[in-house]
């Protein structure tokens, strides 16, 4: 019995050791690429720094945007539409890919127009949906809602539609009414397909919702940029990147944390 | 209680048609246990798929109860070599899903389901994913799952296949045990000849979609594999699977 504690308390030990060092070696990384980037206009006397500003400078832009509460705002609306949009898109997704996959008629019909839209990149769309809609709110979630909609709709065609059929055959022995087979059975199977499409779906929306933000807008974080830009805030491009970064990372780990959490089953399949 | 009549099996293969099941006739009485036996592709799968609803024979009847077999039901439950339980459901949420369609209470759908993982010795496993459980585990969750419903048959695909032959064993005995228990009618499709003469009252040996031979196992429950009358009834069902004495020993 003793053995075995021991055993487990060194198992453990050696977990947090090894968690422990990761995390030391991620810090690590980060405290170097900033040092260098920081001692590059140093070093390279050439770099011209209002082109290539260290971090200490973007830091210290940051400061007057955060008190004066402009960069929460533009991150609030920029996150307001990549969600509806993103949103709708996944939802419509799964919705439609159901449908075709369970419904062969519904598939023959759309089928070449919705690989013909796919196979159209999203930012191929953005003018016209700013001719159409103008700048206002409703045009950047419809084109974000549009860029999310076809990852997730395909890969839920493709899981639905390949479900392994001892599922099926199961189900039916059991005596298993449409909708219990639809939301028991088919879904969960599909689910790990799905997921792919939802987490390409979120790489997506971020994609458009830059695009949309620097056709016109008045706030977001693309529209930040844009003004940096503009007025030669060079250090505000910077933050838009930073915050772009931020931001899609911790969607996407959001994404793993939550479907692991919620899909305890999902992982070991 | 169920009749096969005259029944064949089509299969289009590679643009070919195939005949899986040959003209097959063939009954089974009301809580008798009987296994298909013979070697994979024979048409074994086939005719249980059949009798489960999966597939309309191409010709001839399937009756149960004199009324022809339609759609799958609750009452034909189909126990599958593997993988099928849903392993996004618990134990006790995978042997509930059949009774949804039988009983509206769900507390009274989780005390059935309780009862019946008891009778396979897993009820401390009710909340429990099946990728934590062992293959044997796996399989007798997957039974309880078929006999929660009371069903009048109960069709077992190459049910014990996947698993060690130590834990086969024990899985064997249970079920002969359940089986008794419960009276239901078992079909038990295997391609281990020690299995179907260890577990049934008639073995029906398969052989290119047809019935080779029919042999009945007259031995008395529980049975011995050493004994020499096992050995006799091993003899005598290779004898209809591959023909004569000569096939045999060419094979």
């Amino acid at each position: 019995m003793n053995l075995q504690e021991d055993f487990m308390r060194d198992q453990r030990r050696q977990r947090r050791k090894r968690r422990l060092q990761r995390l030391a070696l991620n810090i690590a990384g980060v405290a170097i690429f900033l040092s260098l980037w920081e001692a590059a206009p140093r070093l390279l006397p050439w770099l011209n720094t209002s082109l290539f500003p260290p971090p200490s400078k973007v830091a210290a832009a940051i400061m007057p945007l955060a008190v004066s509460g402009e960069l929460w705002e533009h991150i609030a609306s920029s996150l307001a539409r990549a969600i509806s949009g993103f949103s709708i898109g996944a939802i419509g997704g799964i919705t439609t890919g159901i449908i075709c996959a369970r419904a062969p008629w519904f598939n023959g019909l759309t089928e070449p127009i919705l690989h013909g839209f796919r196979a159209v990149p999203a930012l191929a769309i953005v003018p016209i949906a700013v001719l159409w809609f103008g700048i206002g709110e409703p045009p950047k979630v419809v084109l974000i809602a549009w860029g999310a909609f076809f990852p997730v709709w395909i890969t839920t065609l493709i899981g639905v539609r390949d479900v392994n059929s001892i599922y099926l055959k199961s189900a039916a022995s059991l005596g298993a009414n449409r909708c219990d087979l639809l939301f028991l059975v088919v879904i969960p199977a599909a689910l790990p397909f799905i997921f792919t499409g939802v987490r390409q779906a979120i790489a997506v929306s971020l994609v458009v919702l830059v695009a949309a933000e620097l056709s016109g807008s008045i706030n977001g974080i693309a529209y930040m940029m844009s003004l940096g830009n503009q007025l030669f805030f060079v250090e505000w491009m910077f933050i838009g990147i930073l915050l772009l970064g931020i931001l899609g990372f911790t969607a996407d780990r959001l994404f793993v944390w939550a479907s692991a959490r919620l899909f305890p089953w999902y992982r070991t399949q | 209680m169920i009749e096969i009549r005259d029944v064949s099996q089509i299969y289009a293969a590679n643009d070919q048609p195939f005949l899986a099941v040959d003209r097959v006739n063939f009954s089974i009485g009301e809580g008798e246990f009987v296994c298909l036996l013979g070697h994979s592709g024979c048409g074994k799968t086939t005719l249980l798929h059949l009798l489960a609803g999966f597939l309309r024979p191409t010709d001839g009847k399937i009756l149960i109860d004199g009324k022809e077999a339609g759609k799958p039901s609750t009452e034909r439950s189909v126990v599958f070599q593997e993988y099928a339980l849903f392993p996004w459901l618990t134990v006790l949420q995978n042997v509930c899903f059949g009774l949804r369609s039988l009983e509206h209470d769900k507390r009274e759908r989780e005390a059935r389901a309780i009862r019946a993982l008891q009778r396979v010795q897993l009820a401390n496993c009710a909340d429990r994913y099946p990728h934590e459980l062992s293959g044997g585990q796996r399989q007798r969750v997957a039974v309880a799952r078929s006999l929660v419903l009371r069903p009048k048959i109960l069709l077992m695909d190459e049910p014990f296949a996947a698993v060690d032959a130590l834990t086969r064993a024990e899985l064997q005995t249970n079920l002969l045990s359940l089986w008794k228990e419960s009276g239901v009618t078992i079909l038990f499709v295997t391609h281990n000849i020690d299995e179907a003469i260890f577990l049934a009252q008639r073995v029906a040996v398969m052989r290119r979609g047809a019935i080779a031979g029919i042999r009945q196992i007259a031995l008395r429950y529980p049975r011995f594999r050493s004994s020499t009358e096992f050995s006799a009834e091993y003899r005598a069902i290779e004898e209809l699977l591959y023909g004569n004495s000569e096939e045999l020993m060419e094979n």
